[in-house]
This record gives structure tokens, C-alpha cells and sequence, in this order.
């Protein structure tokens, strides 16, 4: 790469980086996994800098990498044995005590860990990314009624085990 | 302002948890490991050919020097079908025809339609396998008589199926496990296995599977060792030819590349304009000898080839690998699965309007069977024919 292009490059890796990190520690679940899967997602998109039309479209063709990488393949680390999320319907309910919310957030990162690669890379997709069901489809390459299928499931699985996400309100948002 | 949705609150906060890290130079890193594996490839082919050219070793097949570590080559004891006989399949013979030249000496389809054998699904000789990709890929088995059954129901990322039909091997949470069809706990084959790139593809006796450890390589079932593929044969999406005398792989440039099994290094196929602009990206299947392989046409991108392997991108297209020539199948409509079994027999799924059918051809070509798919698989993949 000549160094216009470098440079880019690297503004794109120190601008984006930390967007894509928090992305990837919700699919995998783990620190240094997710730094793991945002470096091999960057490096491919460093391969294929020069086809890209325009920067703007590098970070969209990072996190397709690293999707389709993690639904795929990548390691999934073992939910440990106790943590303090056990018995979670025992902290059912909302609640202001920061106590109470790292439990409940430990929960739901335990929960997420409990779904399969594909549910869990739609629930991120849907509702921390806030992609459209379409647009989630296309980024991982399935049908538009996998990613409706696979997203019930996996709501369904964290209704389950993190109570507290009952009140979710998904229904409307199902033709999105 | 609507009250905010706990679930996407509850994600944002979650998100919050990763500490930053720098992966600059991190990624740099693995980028520059990347184009080595690239030029590798490129260069190996390259002296190969140019080394084959100059000794004129490829006017006489067969008398290459003996491989080093021949890892992927067939077993000393073996129960695979008995290999059929054509030194024009070894890789060194290969790039001594120019592409698009007729093969007079293969067997092709008619270029007419002709009548089946059989139209009826009960006379299916062997074992159909599909994928339901909105559901996590549960594996079923249409059986001679068309009727489906669910063989795996536990989530994977990538699977193949033994040449008998009688095993599965899938990769789940990035280990290595091998179920029998018939029913039972899978049993763990190998921990450490992670690959898109890779399904685990089976040898023709069943004995050995190509999987992704470290680095792609040949795993004894029996001993649960596994022997990493030489070097020179650095690309993705290997399968084994039926006598399991071939390898054929994708480069990670969207390219196909023919090997001997004890072979160090790999041939490109040609490329031909018969692909309309389409890069080949994946083999799906290969025949008997590796003459044939069934593939999957792609964009020509990186995607293309690091996709997810299992079954939601069946083969659409066959393909000379000497040549590189497309083969004109004799099916209407458009091909949506096309898989050989280990003794070269190939089933090929179309759709035209709406109606899908299933052909089975036999090695020459000859149509033995052309009848319509129970409606029961409708909306599954296809992933592999076996015996």
C-alpha cells in the first residue's frame, strides 16, 4: 500500500477499532477473543484495501468478516461453571442497584453464551446494532426468515434465562 | 421519546465491559502472514509448472518423483473403491492442456436430452442428504423409499458426510465431533478445529478426515493424530477425489487447485471465460478421480471463499478441472445442488417453476433416474449423495 493509503488505514483502525471491539465482545463473549476476531477482520480488510471502492466501505466489510467468522468458526469460550449471575430468576425485576445490575448484566452475558453462534450474531446484529432484519440477512448471508427464526429462538432462550428482558418489547419491530 | 428497550440497553452496557485496545500494528501483523500464505501459493504453482514444463516430465505420467510426506495420499489398507486407472489425473500431467481443448477421452452428457432409467424416487439407489438452514442446519436423510429423516439436530458450523453415509462429522463450539446417522452421542474426534474454510471431509474408506487445526490437515480417526498438509498445498475448502488419488481446493485468490493426495504442491485449474465472470470459490464435490468436480460459482471476492462451507451454499455448476470448462449438464430449469458420490454417480437438484427434480447420472453420463423431489425438502439445502 502506498501511504495515502496506509495512512487511511490506520485513521480507519484508530476511529473504528473500539466500535468493532464492542461488537465483537458480545459475539464472543471474551477480551481477548474479541480482540482476536476484530484483528483477523481488520487484517482482511487491510488485504483488500485496494479493492475497496471507497473507505466508507471498510468498516462494512470488517464487521462482514467478522460475522461471518464468528458464525462460522471462531472459538466460543466455555460459560464458566458459577458466576455471579447463578439462580437468575432470583433477580428477576428492574431495579437501580448497582448491585443488581451487574448481576443482571452478567446474566445476559452468560445468556448470550448459551445461544448458538447464529442467534446470538442476530440478536447483536438486531438490537445492538439496530440492523434490519434485511439488512441482517444480506451482512451474514442467509435468508430474511433465518434471521427471523433464528432471532425468535434466541429471544426466546434469553427470556429464559435473563427474565428481566420479558418486558422486550420485539413484536412491533418484527417487520423492520 | 419511547422508554428505551431493555435488551438494547442492556447490550450497550454490556458492550461497555471491553476495554480498548490498540490492534494496529496487530493487525498489520496478521495482514503481512496473510499475503506470505498468498504468495506462497502463487509461487509453488508457479515453479511447479514452470519446473514440469522445462523437464518434460509431463510427457510421461507417473514418473514423478515419489512425494516426501504423502499425508493425504490413500491408506496401505484401504476398503475405498478401487481407483480407476488414469494417469491424466495426476497433477503433473495437468497444465499441459490448454484450456477449452475437447476430452474426447471423458465421458460427457449427451447433448440431447435423453429418457431416464427410472422416474420414480423409490428406485434412488442410495442416501440423500439436505441441511435446513433456518434451523440451525438440522441434517436430514432422504432415504431410497423419498422418505426424510433427521439425522443431527444439534447446531454446527460446518459438517460433512461420511462416503457410506453412516457418520456425520461436524464442527460445533470448535471441536471436531463424529455422529452416526443411525443414532447416538456424538463423540468428540478432535478438540482445537475451527474453520469456515473447512468442512470435515471425509477420505473414501472413512478412515481419515481433511479438517482446519492450526493449519488444514489430515486427521487418523483411528489414532486421532493429525498430520498438517504440506505446505505447498496452502488453500481452503480441500476434498478428496472418490478413489481418494486427487485433492482438489479453493486458493484463497478464488481459484481451484488439483493435487495429487501425496503430492507438496498444487495445479491451478484453468481459468476459462466459461464461468460468465464468475469466480470459483468452492468445490463441493469431486468424482470418482478427479476429473470433476462440483462447484460453486462466486462473486470472485474473499467473501466468496471464506463463507460459511456448510450446507448453505450447495455446488450450482460442474467443472472440468483439467480444462476448466463448465460441463453442460443435461437438467431444464436452474441447478440449485449438484454432489458426486465416491464412485462418480452425480445428483444434480433443479428448479423450473417452481418444481424441483432430482437426476441421478451414472459416471458415463448415462441418466439413471430423473424424478420430482418430495415436497417434504423443499426449503432444505442440498449437502451430499452417498452410497
Amino acid at each position: 500500500m502506498d501511504d495515502v493509503r496506509d495512512c487511511a488505514y490506520a485513521d480507519f483502525v484508530r476511529e473504528r477499532s473500539h466500535a468493532l471491539l464492542r461488537s465483537a465482545f458480545l459475539l464472543t463473549g471474551d477480551q481477548h477473543l474479541a480482540e482476536d476476531l476484530v484483528q483477523e477482520a481488520l487484517a482482511r480488510t487491510h488485504r483488500a484495501w485496494s479493492r475497496l471502492e471507497r473507505p466508507g466501505n471498510a468498516e462494512a466489510y470488517a464487521r462482514k468478516v467478522m460475522y461471518h467468522a464468528q458464525v462460522s468458526f471462531w472459538r466460543r469460550p466455555r460459560v464458566a461453571e458459577s458466576l455471579p449471575g447463578d439462580d437468575l430468576e432470583r433477580h428477576g425485576g428492574s431495579t437501580d442497584d448497582p448491585a443488581e445490575a451487574t448481576v443482571r448484566r452478567v446474566a445476559l452475558h452468560r445468556a448470550l453464551l448459551a445461544l448458538s453462534p447464529k442467534q446470538r450474531a442476530v440478536i447483536v446484529l438486531r438490537y445492538f446494532e439496530d440492523h434490519t432484519e434485511v439488512e441482517a440477512a444480506q451482512l451474514l448471508g442467509v435468508s430474511v426468515s433465518t434471521v427471523k427464526t433464528q432471532c425468535a429462538r434466541g429471544l426466546d432462550r434469553l427470556r429464559t434465562l435473563v427474565p428481566d428482558l420479558r418486558v422486550l418489547a420485539d413484536a412491533h419491530e418484527a417487520g423492520r | 421519546m419511547s422508554a428505551p428497550d431493555p435488551l438494547r440497553e442492556e447490550l450497550r452496557e454490556l458492550a461497555d465491559s471491553v476495554a480498548p485496545a490498540d490492534l494496529y500494528e496487530r493487525s498489520l501483523a496478521r495482514s503481512r502472514r496473510l499475503g506470505r500464505r498468498e504468495a506462497a501459493v502463487g509461487t509453488a504453482a508457479a515453479v511447479a509448472a514452470l519446473a514440469l514444463l522445462g523437464s518434460g516430465l509431463w510427457q510421461l505420467p507417473g514418473s514423478g518423483p515419489a512425494p516426501a510426506t504423502p499425508v493425504a495420499g490413500p491408506p496401505v489398507v484401504s476398503s475405498a473403491p478401487a481407483p480407476v486407472a488414469e494417469a491424466a489425473t495426476s497433477a503433473a500431467t495437468l497444465p499441459v492442456r490448454p484450456p477449452g481443448t475437447d476430452r474426447p477421452d471423458r465421458p460427457r452428457p449427451a447433448r440431447t436430452t435423453t429418457s431416464p432409467r427410472s422416474t420414480s424416487i423409490a428406485d434412488l439407489p442410495g442416501h440423500i442428504f439436505y441441511a435446513d438452514a433456518a434451523d440451525d442446519g438440522r441434517l436430514v436423510r432422504l432415504t431410497p423409499g423419498g422418505r426424510p429423516e433427521t439425522v443431527l439436530t444439534k447446531p454446527y458450523a460446518t459438517v460433512g458426510v461420511s462416503p457410506d453415509g453412516a457418520r456425520v462429522a461436524y464442527v460445533a463450539d470448535g471441536a471436531l465431533l463424529v455422529a452416526d446417522t443411525a443414532g447416538g452421542d456424538p463423540q468428540q474426534a478432535y478438540a482445537g478445529t475451527a474453520s469456515a474454510a473447512q468442512a470435515p471431509a471425509w477420505s473414501p474408506d472413512g478412515s481419515r478426515l481433511i479438517i482446519e487445526a492450526a493449519e488444514p490437515g489430515v486427521l487418523d480417526m483411528a489414532t486421532g493424530a493429525v498430520t498438517p498438509l504440506p505446505s505447498g498445498l496452502d488453500g481452503q475448502h480441500f476434498r478428496w477425489s472418490g478413489d481418494g488419488s486427487t485433492l482438489v481446493y479453493a486458493t484463497a485468490g478464488c481459484g481451484l487447485e488439483v493435487a495429487d493426495a501425496t503430492a507438496q504442491s498444487g495445479t491451478p485449474v484453468p481459468a476459462t471465460g466459461d464461468t460468465d465472470g464468475r469466480a470459483v470459490c468452492r468445490p463441493v464435490s469431486v468424482d470418482a478421480t478427479g476429473d470433476l468436480v462440483t462447484v460453486r460459482l462466486g462473486r470472485g471476492t474473499p467473501d466468496s471463499a471464506e463463507t460459511t462451507d456448510a450446507a448453505g451454499t450447495p455446488a450450482d455448476a460442474v467443472l472440468d478441472t483439467v480444462t476448466g470448462d463448465i460441463v453442460d449438464l443435461p437438467v431444464s430449469g436452474r441447478i440449485i445442488g449438484a454432489v458426486f458420490d465416491p464412485a462418480g454417480n452425480l445428483l444434480v437438484r433443479s428448479v423450473q417453476d417452481g418444481r424441483r427434480r432430482l437426476s441421478l447420472f451414472a459416471p458415463d453420463f448415462t441418466l439413471l433416474l430423473r424424478a420430482r423431489e418430495p415436497a417434504t425438502v423443499a426449503d432444505l439445502t442440498l449437502v451430499a449423495y452417498t452410497r
